[in-house]
């Protein structure tokens, strides 16, 4: 499959943040749904819930959606034509027009809200295990699967490579790309010893990327975490020049959410916090428009809807 | 690619799957997560007191080496459990989650007993069997015996996921002979010892004050696969038509006489019912 066409800046469209942020009239070139925010459960006959057919028509009226897998459970241990990527997300996603799918490096599988602390093995034999899966998984959507790296904080035991030369290994041997999450490396590289952004964005193959997402986060406890509660970090928007600099993505999308992870989230609201979206978002158009012109590609034309 | 230099790698050569398998239990088990980190519990006596094979042990072992990010991810494994709780009774059970926000009743501690009591397990994508589950916790709950009515709402948001669930594969094809009246499977009859019309009406007065102690009876219907299930008023007799008819098509005279011989109304209701989507034929 070959590298979707670039689109541009977008936010995702969370809903944790749905009842105060104006998502609809934001100047953006795409919105990323999250596919489980508006998946059926597997125990009912929705494959879309109630009411989100409609309301992603409406929304994608206007710009194109791209698909995001976080609770997919492909990489899980049990059958993957079973899992919620292969019986909703692939229906959801080709619903949505998605151009391509992003998905998440973790376990889970008829459970899923341990995902976030189930970063998949780092290991030879979950190399072979994680690509064969992730290359069907790849064939059955259509389009081209980009594997998110995940933040954290340590790694499942028993890993024995690091975690780059991991993500570069299985999108060489699946032949799928990378949904590089420059916050997430950040944060990695904040709380785990060893672990090195230059290194890591010298060790995957930038032209496998086909999007990035950019965050920002919290102290709390003596970890750093990517609670996507606060303005992207200063370090993050350097390693966005980095990688903009050698190679064009598909698209950059800004990610802000609710009190998802733990009660001590910052939850996001008012006049401050648009502000704060407004200006990163501004600042990723920049970097993007110049970055587009440098590798030969016309920026898009924004209009506030 | 530059250089390669593994990282450190606590638990080296573990097998993927017991790690993860493991990792769970730490999650769900609290005595688990309370030995891991007692220093007086040795290997053998984990193993022994968990069930735990020599590469459990050492994953726990692993997780242990980590304290601060181990402990930091059952906070919020618990954290994310409590809030799916409400998740789950939004997507699957709206009339009770209202009712519950409207009696003024903290969900956080009613979502923290229930899953002490259902082990902390997480059913995942299996949103609506997790709500069952929900719901007949709270179906003998203390914190559920008022307003009167209260509990009569939870038995047909039950009933409604009990819907959900028969539908999620493959939709019933009901063979109906010519003449005869046949269940759709798209419908579920609940009666109920309290009339719940005052709260269906207005979302608003869900769970705020009594409801009459009236014999009722409602229909939860799915003629729309891809739509929310619909309520409506069934009266008593319907009821009885739709029971009679459980055990397989009957004709319409038939289906009179089950329930005591034709009245007036009796054709009209059952072309309601067939409206509604919960028979078809005749």
């Amino acid at each position: 499959m070959d590298k979707p066409a670039p689109l541009g800046v977008g936010l995702q469209y969370n809903p944790e943040i749905l009842d105060w942020f104006p998502f609809e009239s934001q100047p953006v070139d795409l919105f990323e749904v999250l596919l489980d925010a508006i998946m059926g459960p597997l125990d009912s006959p929705w494959i879309f819930r109630p009411g989100q057919e409609r309301h992603m028509q409406a929304l994608g009226a206007a710009r194109p959606l791209l698909a995001h897998s976080n609770y997919g459970c492909e990489f899980g241990f049990g059958r993957l034509e079973d899992t919620p990527a292969v019986r909703r997300h692939v229906a959801l996603a080709k619903a949505i027009g998605s151009p391509w799918v992003g998905d998440h490096c973790f376990y889970g599988d008829g459970s899923w809200l341990d995902i976030w602390s189930s970063p998949v093995q780092f290991s030879s034999p979950e190399l072979v295990r994680v690509a064969d899966r992730a290359r069907r998984l790849q064939d059955i959507y259509g389009m081209p699967l980009a594997h998110e790296n995940a933040a954290y904080y340590m790694p499942t035991p028993g890993a024995a490579m690091r975690e780059a030369e991991f993500m570069a290994r299985l999108v060489d041997r699946a032949g799928t790309w990378l949904h590089l999450d420059l916050h997430n490396v950040y944060t990695n590289s904040v709380n785990l010893p060893g672990y090195d952004a230059a290194d890591y964005l010298a060790t995957i193959p930038l032209d496998r990327v086909v999007c990035i997402h950019l965050a920002g986060g919290s102290w709390y406890d003596g970890l750093y975490h990517d609670w996507h509660d606060s303005t992207v970090p200063e370090p993050v928007w350097a390693m966005l020049d980095q990688v903009l600099s050698r190679a064009l993505p598909s698209a950059v999308i800004l990610e802000f959410q609710g009190r998802a992870h733990h009660p001590q989230t910052r939850e996001l609201g008012g006049a401050e916090d648009e502000a704060m979206i407004a200006a990163d978002l501004t600042r990723a158009k920049a970097a993007w428009d110049a970055a587009a012109r440098r590798h030969g590609v016309q920026p898009p034309v924004r209009e506030i809807a | 690619m530059t250089a390669m230099t593994p990282p450190p790698a606590p638990g080296a050569g573990l097998p993927a799957a017991t790690v993860y398998a493991t990792w769970r239990r730490i999650l769900r088990e609290p005595p688990l997560a309370d030995a891991m980190f007692d220093p007086a519990v040795d290997d053998e006596t984990l193993g022994r007191r968990f069930g735990l094979d020599e590469d459990g042990i050492a994953a726990v072992r692993a997780y242990a080496a980590t304290p601060k990010p181990t402990r930091m991810f059952i906070l919020n494994y618990r954290f994310r459990m409590t809030g799916s709780v409400q998740n789950a009774l939004e997507t699957a059970a709206p009339l009770t989650m209202r009712a519950l926000k409207g009696k003024g009743l903290d969900l956080r501690m009613l979502a923290e007993g229930f899953l002490q009591a259902d082990h902390w397990q997480d059913d995942g994508p299996f949103v609506v069997g997790y709500c069952a589950r929900i719901l007949d916790h709270l179906a003998d709950h203390p914190d559920t015996g008022s307003p009167a009515g209260l509990r009569d709402l939870i038995a047909l948001d039950r009933a409604t996921a009990g819907l959900l669930m028969r539908l999620a594969d493959t939709p019933p094809e009901p063979a109906v002979p010519a003449g005869h009246v046949g269940l759709t499977g798209r419908a579920v009859a609940v009666t109920t010892s309290h009339d719940l019309a005052p709260w269906l009406r207005s979302a608003a007065a869900l769970g705020r004050a009594d409801l009459p102690a009236r014999p009722a009876a409602y229909l939860v219907a799915m003629p729309d696969l891809a739509a929310a299930p619909k309520v409506s008023a069934l009266p008593l007799r319907a009821a009885d038509m739709l029971a009679a008819l459980a055990g397989g098509p009957l004709t319409p005279e038939a289906v009179f006489d089950r329930i005591g011989g034709a009245g007036t109304q009796d054709a009209a209701l059952l072309g309601k019912l067939a409206d509604r989507g919960a028979v078809v034929g005749a």
